[in-house]
């Protein structure tokens, strides 16, 4: 955001405001209040609403742009396909990698999103969301966890799985407004095998989440997409729709999450290949991004590394994956050759956007 | 006025389009302790949120912070904020129950009397020294015509700024002293300057994120103080300004001397420039929470009680004295080793040299009490009367 807010641009977009009554100031505040993250070069916005995309276009398209590999919302159609049998390979050596999880975000349109939204819009979200979820059956039937019933301990036993939310004390989420009212509203819904999770309301309406132990990503996709699937359908028998356009894609609070908003990883050992000087290098080339294993405000533990595509935007969600699955087989194939004492080589750049 | 009603009608009418019933929007307040929490009812929310003050402070607004924060563990907090001075009076029909409980049955017709005249004060020049290791009297102050911390813009909080900083330039004698902007500083001064408890904390604490008055930090903040850095002003943090004057040591009178002189001379200066303070008859001085209107002085010590604050009584003795107390590292913090922040309780419905005058009275007390436990002799025969 201070990277492309000009005074010229801030004096234009200054006086405007969505249908919600969302503001350019609104959109900014997050990043105004946070200089800098040490791990993840943020973006320092937010939506309010799905309008905001528009209105605040001269700010959020450049933002976009810049953020999403030169992806340009103008000119540019994001491309959509959830046909998980086009994957290949899609099955990792489990003596490094520990799990395997996809995960996305949905906007329920018509409803403000995080930073703006009422507690009874939040609770509105809720309410769609779960009475939805209530129709899910076989491995996908589940259950809701409301934050505000649950005990402090199972809270703890779900964070601690790495299938909760955090408390929220990031202060992108608090200084953009997403903590207002915590825990109204707010909770996770999981099938009863947990492999397919749901959290309302935390930065975005929805995530949904797919994951289990082990490397079998191929699996961990084709539930994700047919879950996702058939929540889509059960919300649309209701007369809900997610927020989606052709020239973004699914739209979600935070424009780095536009598109396919999705994330798919794995936590793997990497204990020879992270000490090498070349490591950051090869994951720039595959577009890949490594985190924390404790979600996007941690550092890494060990030599435990959570591994995920870097791009959201201008890439289909089958493309992602592919990229993710190549290119998690391509770090394990250097860590091996680096156990044997053998070099590796830095791979050439993954090239950006489909002609 | 008039533009700006029609502005603000459309503005509510478009925050309409997505509200629906006061029942839909009111908070779940089922685990909550403060005030807002006691009084706002169902139909009080229903009433008020179709309102909004001139500069667009909603209700949603004033209570936000006691939503997000249930209770805390050492004081009975307030949980609303103002946005800005119109805020008190758009909703007197919360913020009256609030101030009536939090000033001690202070009513809407009562008023409130204002003494800075510091020879009023009795003694309080000779508070023991082998127990109070530091005297301290603060208040804050708001510009008329800016709005309050968690809704001003960072044009007006600048404006604050720059204002402030005129006044204070022209300070002189042992008052003359400097502006120190928080974005200029380093880390290492700004730690210096919070451990020698000079300077406000870094913006952690959840009632300050919670009501929107850490936005845009560090900008248009910062602490001028004197060369003896003993008289000092805090601009932009939790009110437009803090006024402080402290010195280490039990001479409480001449840092109400020090305080009331600094205070009297700045609002003259700001005067000079056509601006003055908010202030009216029935609230005193307005700030940002309802918990400082009146005087908004807090005058205190850090004394050692090491025995007084293990005796069974001491929570009695503090109450029926009027004063409160804290550990010394404000207003968040348990006290460390026996030492406490000892101060008035009250803010509203008493002068400011009522208020010093009952910590001085108070604070020889609880010393008296504390050499006898040293002694092993009983405070029995010692103990006040609700004042």
């Amino acid at each position: 955001m201070a990277a492309a807010l000009t005074p010229a641009i801030y004096a234009r977009l200054r006086d405007k405001a969505t249908p919600h009554n969302w503001t350019l100031d609104q959109c900014i505040q997050t990043g105004v209040d946070n200089p800098g993250h040490p791990f993840i070069k943020t973006v320092g916005m937010v939506a309010g609403d799905e309008e905001s995309y528009e209105v605040f276009a001269e700010i959020f398209d450049p933002v976009i742009k810049d953020r999403h590999n030169g992806y340009d919302p103008r000119t540019m159609r994001h491309p959509t396909d959830l046909d998980s049998s086009k994957i290949t390979s899609g099955f990792f050596d489990e003596r490094y990698v520990l799990s395997s999880r996809v995960r996305t975000g949905r906007s329920i349109r018509g409803l403000s999103l995080p930073p703006a939204c009422t507690r009874s819009e939040r609770r509105e979200v809720e309410r769609v969301v779960v009475t939805a979820l209530s129709g899910l059956k076989g491995d996908l039937a589940g259950r809701y966890y409301s934050l505000g019933e649950m005990s402090q301990r199972e809270q703890q036993q779900l964070i601690d799985e790495h299938f909760l939310f955090d408390k929220p004390v990031s202060p992108l989420l608090t200084a953009a407004g997403m903590a207002r009212d915590w825990p109204d509203a707010r909770g996770i819904w999981h099938n009863n095998d947990k492999n397919f999770l749901i959290w309302i309301n935390e930065e975005d309406h929805t995530r949904i989440i797919s994951m289990e132990k082990g490397g079998n990503m191929k699996r961990v996709f084709e539930r994700f997409c047919k879950g996702l699937k058939q929540v889509e359908h059960l919300i649309q028998e209701r007369g809900w729709e997610f927020m989606w356009n052709e020239r973004l894609g699914y739209i979600l609070t935070c424009p780095s999450n536009l598109g396919t908003g999705l994330r798919a990883g794995v936590h793997v050992r990497l204990p020879f290949l992270s000490k090498d000087p070349r490591f950051g290098k090869v994951l720039e080339n595959l577009r890949l991004q490594k985190r924390g294993t404790g979600g996007v405000d941690t550092a890494a533990t060990g030599d435990t590394f959570d591994i995920s595509n870097l791009d959201r935007l201008g890439k289909s969600e089958v493309e992602l994956v592919q990229l993710v699955i190549d290119g998690v087989n391509y770090l394990i194939e250097c860590e091996k050759r680096l156990e044997r004492g053998q070099d590796i080589k830095i791979p050439s750049p993954i090239p950006q956007f489909r002609k | 006025m008039s533009d700006n009603v029609g502005n603000i009608c459309e503005a509510m009418s478009q925050i309409r389009m997505k509200e629906r019933s006061a029942e839909e929007e009111f908070p779940d307040l089922s685990q909550h302790n403060n005030l807002m929490a006691k009084h706002l009812t169902l139909d009080m929310y229903g009433q008020l949120r179709e309102r909004v003050t001139p500069r667009g402070f909603t209700l949603n607004q004033v209570i936000q912070p006691g939503v997000d924060n249930p209770g805390h563990p050492f004081i009975m907090t307030v949980g609303c904020v103002a946005g800005d001075e119109e805020t008190y009076d758009v909703f007197k029909e919360l913020l009256d129950p609030v101030i009536e409980d939090r000033h001690g049955g202070y009513k809407p017709s009562d008023k409130h009397k204002t003494d800075l005249n510091p020879d009023n004060l009795k003694g309080g020049d000779d508070l023991d020294p082998n127990y109070v290791l530091s005297s301290r009297v603060r208040t804050g102050r708001s510009i008329r015509g800016f709005c309050l911390p968690p809704h001003c813009s960072r044009g007006e909080r600048r404006m604050v700024e720059k204002l402030s900083n005129e006044a204070l330039d022209s300070l002189t004698g042992d008052l003359k002293g400097k502006y120190y902007a928080l974005k200029n500083m380093t880390d290492a001064e700004q730690q210096q300057l919070i451990d020698d408890h000079f300077l406000f904390d870094k913006p952690v604490s959840p009632l300050l994120l919670a009501s929107g008055m850490a936005r845009d930090w560090p900008d248009a903040r910062g602490i001028w103080h004197n060369d003896n850095k003993t008289f000092l002003v805090w601009v932009n943090e939790e009110d437009h300004l803090r006024v402080i004057s402290m010195q280490k040591g039990g001479n409480m009178k001449e840092v109400f001397n020090r305080f009331c002189t600094g205070l009297t001379k700045i609002e003259s200066l700001f005067k000079e420039k056509g601006h003055e303070f908010m202030w009216n008859e029935h609230l005193g001085y307005v700030l940002t929470c309802p918990s400082n209107l009146g005087t908004g002085l807090r005058a205190g010590v850090h004394m050692k009680l090491p025995n007084m604050s293990k005796h069974a009584k001491f929570e009695e003795v503090l109450k029926r004295l009027r004063l409160q107390k804290r550990g010394t590292g404000g207003v968040d913090t348990a006290a460390v080793g026996g030492v406490f922040d000892i101060s008035n309780a009250d803010r509203l419905g008493f002068s400011e040299v009522e208020l010093v005058q009952m910590v001085v009275d108070g604070v020889k007390l609880l010393t008296e009490m504390e050499k006898r436990l040293e002694k092993g002799q009983s405070i029995d025969d010692l103990m006040p009367a609700q004042k």
